[in-house]
This record gives C-alpha cells, sequence and structure tokens, in this order.
C-alpha cells in the first residue's frame, strides 16, 4: 500500500511541476498519470477488500487524454485551433482528475474503514471534502474564464487549482504513512503512530 | 462519505451545467465572418499630394480569429488606393513571430480590431472630390477576402485657398461635446450648413453657430475680427446601432463675402471615433446588426 501511495503521490508531483528541457517536456502529463495508474495497480494488489478496477479504468482514460492533448500541443494544433470544442480540453481533463483522485481517496477512505481506524477515516473523509470543493472552485472559475476570456478569473484559477494539488499531496504523502498493516513494506520508512490523531 | 458523494456528484452536475451553457452561448455568439462597424467619416485629398489622410476602419470578428486585414480595396473607386496594416504604422518590426497574438482588443467573445489606412498617391484630385465608398474589400493575411459594407466614407480635395476666418482655439472632450473659435478677417453673411451625412445624425446632433442652430443662421451678419463659435455634441443615441457608429463629419458652412462672392469652410468638431467597448455592449449591437 505504501509503495501505491508514493507512487501516486510522484505521479501527481510529476502532472504538477511538469519539468522542461527548453521546448521539450521531458516529463509530460501522460507520464505522471501513468505513473499514478501503476501505483493504483500497486493499492489493487494489496488490497481485496476494495475494488479499483473502475478507479484504474479512469486513470487509463486520462493517461489517453493527456497523451492526445500533449501530442496535439506539441504539433501547436491545440493552441492555435480556434474550434469551439478543443476549448473545454482543460476543462474535461480537471473533471476525469478530479474523479480520478476523490476515487482514489474514497478508496482509502473504504480500506480504513474495513480496518477500523475510524479516526483516520474522518481525517480522510475532511480533506477528500475539501478536495472536492477546493476542485469545484478552480473548475468554475476555469469555465467562467473560457467563456469570458477573464484574466483575472484565469489567474485565480490556477493559484487554486495549485493550491488544490499541494494540499491533496500532502494528504497522498499523509496516506503513505498511515499503518496499512503490510510489515514488509515499513521497513526504512518513518512512521509515525501518533499520525492519523494529528 | 456519503456526504462526499452527494458534493461530489453535486459539482460535477454543477460543472455540467455551466459548460454545457457556455458550449451554447459559445455557439450562438460565433460570427460567421467578420462584422465591419458603420464608419460615416468625410475624408481630405490634399490637393499638392504631401500629406496623406489616415482614417481608421474598426471591426468585430471572434476572439480567436487569428487572421488580419493586410490590404484594402475599394472597388467602387478602384483609383483610391490605400495603406493598410492592423499593427499601425508606426508599430516597431519584430524578428520573433513565433508568439504573436493578432492585435485587437478582447472583450469576452469578441475581439475589435482597427485597420489602419492611409490614403495613397492618387492619379488626379478632381477624381476624387466627391466620390463616396460604401464597400471596401478586405484582404486577410491567410488568403481570404471579402466585400464588406463599411458605412459612408466622402473624398474631397483640399486646397490652400484663401480663407476669411483665423483659427483661434479649438477644444473637445470624450462626451462627443467639441468647440472651436475662428475671427473672421472681414464682413459677412452666413447662408448655410451643408453636409450629405449631417441628416442622418441629426436625432443626436446639437450644432450650433454663435448660439444660432443651423437652420437658423441664413443672413447672420458676422464683423471684421468678430468670433464665429461653433459648438457641437453629438449624443450617443437610444439606437444599438448608433452606439458604435463611427463618426468623422467635416460640415461645410457657406457664406457672402464683402465683395459679394460665395465662399466655404468646412470645420472638423463633429467625431465619435473613439467607443468604449464592452462585451454586453458587443452583443447588443451584433443581435441589433441581425449576424448572430
Amino acid at each position: 500500500m505504501i509503495d501505491g501511495y508514493r507512487k501516486i503521490f510522484w505521479g501527481v508531483f510529476i502532472t504538477t511541476f511538469s519539468i522542461n528541457l527548453g521546448v521539450v517536456k521531458i516529463l509530460p502529463a501522460f507520464i505522471g498519470w501513468m505513473v499514478v495508474a501503476s501505483g493504483i495497480s500497486m493499492l489493487e494488489d494489496r488490497s481485496e477488500s476494495v475494488d479499483y478496477q473502475s478507479t484504474k479504468t479512469i486513470s487509463h482514460i486520462l493517461v489517453a487524454i493527456t497523451f492526445v492533448g500533449g501530442l496535439l500541443n506539441f504539433l501547436g494544433i491545440l493552441s492555435l485551433s480556434s474550434h469551439v470544442m478543443l476549448l473545454f480540453y482543460p476543462l474535461v481533463i480537471m473533471v476525469v482528475e478530479l474523479t480520478l483522485l476523490h476515487r482514489i481517496l474514497q478508496g482509502s477512505i473504504i480500506h480504513l474503514e474495513l480496518m477500523e481506524n475510524k479516526a483516520a477515516r474522518d481525517l480522510y473523509i475532511g480533506k477528500d471534502r475539501t478536495y472536492i470543493i477546493l476542485s469545484g472552485i478552480s473548475i468554475v472559475l476555469v469555465t467562467v474564464s473560457m467563456f469570458l476570456n477573464l484574466e483575472t478569473a484565469a489567474f485565480f484559477a490556477a493559484i487554486i487549482a495549485l493550491f488544490t494539488r499541494i494540499y491533496l499531496l500532502t494528504a497522498i504523502r499523509s496516506l503513505g504513512k498511515e499503518n496499512w498493516g503490510d510489515e514488509d513494506e515499513m521497513e526504512g520508512i518513518d512512521y509515525d503512530t501518533e499520525h492519523t490523531s494529528v | 462519505m456519503e456526504l462526499n458523494n452527494r458534493l461530489f456528484k453535486g459539482v460535477i452536475i454543477l460543472i455540467g451545467i455551466l459548460a454545457l451553457a457556455s458550449l451554447v452561448a459559445m455557439l450562438q455568439m460565433r460570427l460567421d465572418k467578420p462584422v465591419f462597424l458603420d464608419h460615416y467619416y468625410d475624408l481630405r485629398v490634399h490637393e499638392d499630394g504631401n500629406y496623406r489622410q489616415e482614417f481608421r476602419l474598426t471591426y468585430i470578428t471572434n476572439v480567436h480569429d487569428r487572421r488580419v486585414v493586410n490590404h484594402v480595396e475599394f472597388p467602387e473607386h478602384p483609383y483610391i488606393r490605400v495603406s493598410a496594416t492592423e499593427q499601425g504604422f508606426m508599430n516597431s518590426f519584430s524578428w520573433d513571430s513565433s508568439n504573436q497574438q493578432p492585435p485587437g482588443e478582447i472583450h469576452g467573445r469578441y475581439s475589435v480590431r482597427t485597420i489602419h489606412c492611409q490614403i495613397g498617391e492618387i492619379p488626379g484630385v478632381e477624381e476624387i472630390d466627391g466620390a463616396v465608398v460604401e464597400t471596401a474589400r478586405v484582404f486577410f493575411n491567410d488568403g481570404t477576402e471579402m466585400d464588406v459594407h463599411i458605412g459612408e466614407l466622402h473624398f474631397y480635395s483640399f486646397g490652400s485657398e484663401d480663407r476669411p476666418f483665423d483659427s483661434v482655439s479649438s477644444s473637445g472632450s470624450s462626451d462627443g461635446s467639441s468647440s472651436s473659435r475662428y475671427r473672421a478677417k472681414e464682413d459677412m453673411t452666413l447662408i448655410s450648413v451643408k453636409n450629405q451625412m449631417l441628416e442622418r445624425f441629426e436625432h443626436r446632433l446639437d450644432l450650433k453657430i454663435n448660439d444660432h442652430v443651423i437652420d437658423g443662421i441664413d443672413g447672420l451678419e458676422i464683423k471684421e475680427n468678430d468670433h464665429l463659435i461653433i459648438r457641437s455634441k453629438l449624443y450617443p443615441g437610444s439606437d444599438p446601432l448608433d452606439v458604435y457608429a463611427m463618426v468623422d463629419i467635416h460640415p461645410e458652412l457657406y457664406f457672402k463675402r464683402a465683395d459679394g462672392k460665395i465662399g466655404s469652410m468646412r470645420f472638423y468638431n463633429i467625431d465619435s471615433i473613439y467607443h468604449g467597448f464592452n462585451f454586453m455592449d458587443l452583443y447588443r449591437y451584433l443581435d441589433a446588426r441581425e449576424v448572430l
């Protein structure tokens, strides 16, 4: 479980802070989502009681659409095109992302519930709720800025989206530090027994 | 957790409704082709050819339209040649063309573009005097062209004939009001004010000469050294189509000079060419033009 969350953490990290070398993107977003998909597969392997199948499918969809988007962007089609449907591309990505990450958090909450770790479960229910609200606000702002070409709305949407990602990364990091019962993975991990009550 | 799922569904439904509404509105507001504003200009062509009159043609297009106009012709009067650019004649050239956005003011779904035109050399100035242009053929940098109605451009020749007035002062305001003051160099009697486009704006134009409405100036005597004060105010008008009309008309004041000859002089204080555009007014204007 811990390795799964670690991969999800680094996958989301890559999609948030993509690294460019000149004009070439070394780690494009779809690579990050591939890492997330691999992390979900690890969670699925370790967790027999939680069904991660649909979450995995959503992650594959995200890999596919970010790959196509990255390709169109590389070819200059996405930035040059005035086709109205392509304007909705960022919105689609954000909605699928929200769905995927909400489902990952939801799976973790179910797992903690089955482990009867009520304190940790309640903590992540709260984090999931905050994540949904923050994401919702940034997506609404993106929609408004896209429609009205409002740079101010786009600026605030970007700030909130970045804050939401950082919040999410801390939540996933903290999930990786929970006691999931797989002792073999715990070796070498800086485990804090008081963590869930924080 | 149930609350979170409800919240998630609510957010998705809200975004779905918002996105759908935006999509429908975007498609409904989309223009099939650029829409040119109505321009009512008097344009002078100097007889000596030393000064080339500039004027602007303004059009509205979709916000993501990357084309720019690079040439303009007037099919009704092909001998009138103009240089045309959307960058402005004083704009410096840049080698970095990789990330250049088309010029223009962005307002919501629309971009308001200005074509800067400069009248070129004209073979016979007499030929152009009185020419009226209503249609322009505009050429875009992607190779496309279109014929558009642009309003009325009235060309007239302008010489350096002896004028019986000295200009003293002039002032103008962004609210459409302006004032010009002249001093008479000789005794004269005013006759009338004429302009082919005045009638079009009489419902929203307040024009007075020495505090007399223009219909009441016939016979008004002006003595040597008297001041001639022309005040005008062009009101915005209630018709949505009036809001963005580009106006710069130069009415002609006719008078009888001391020697009995009839003379005339143009005055230049009826204009409205700088508009504060905004998305909703643009939408109302385009709706009134029935192009949506």
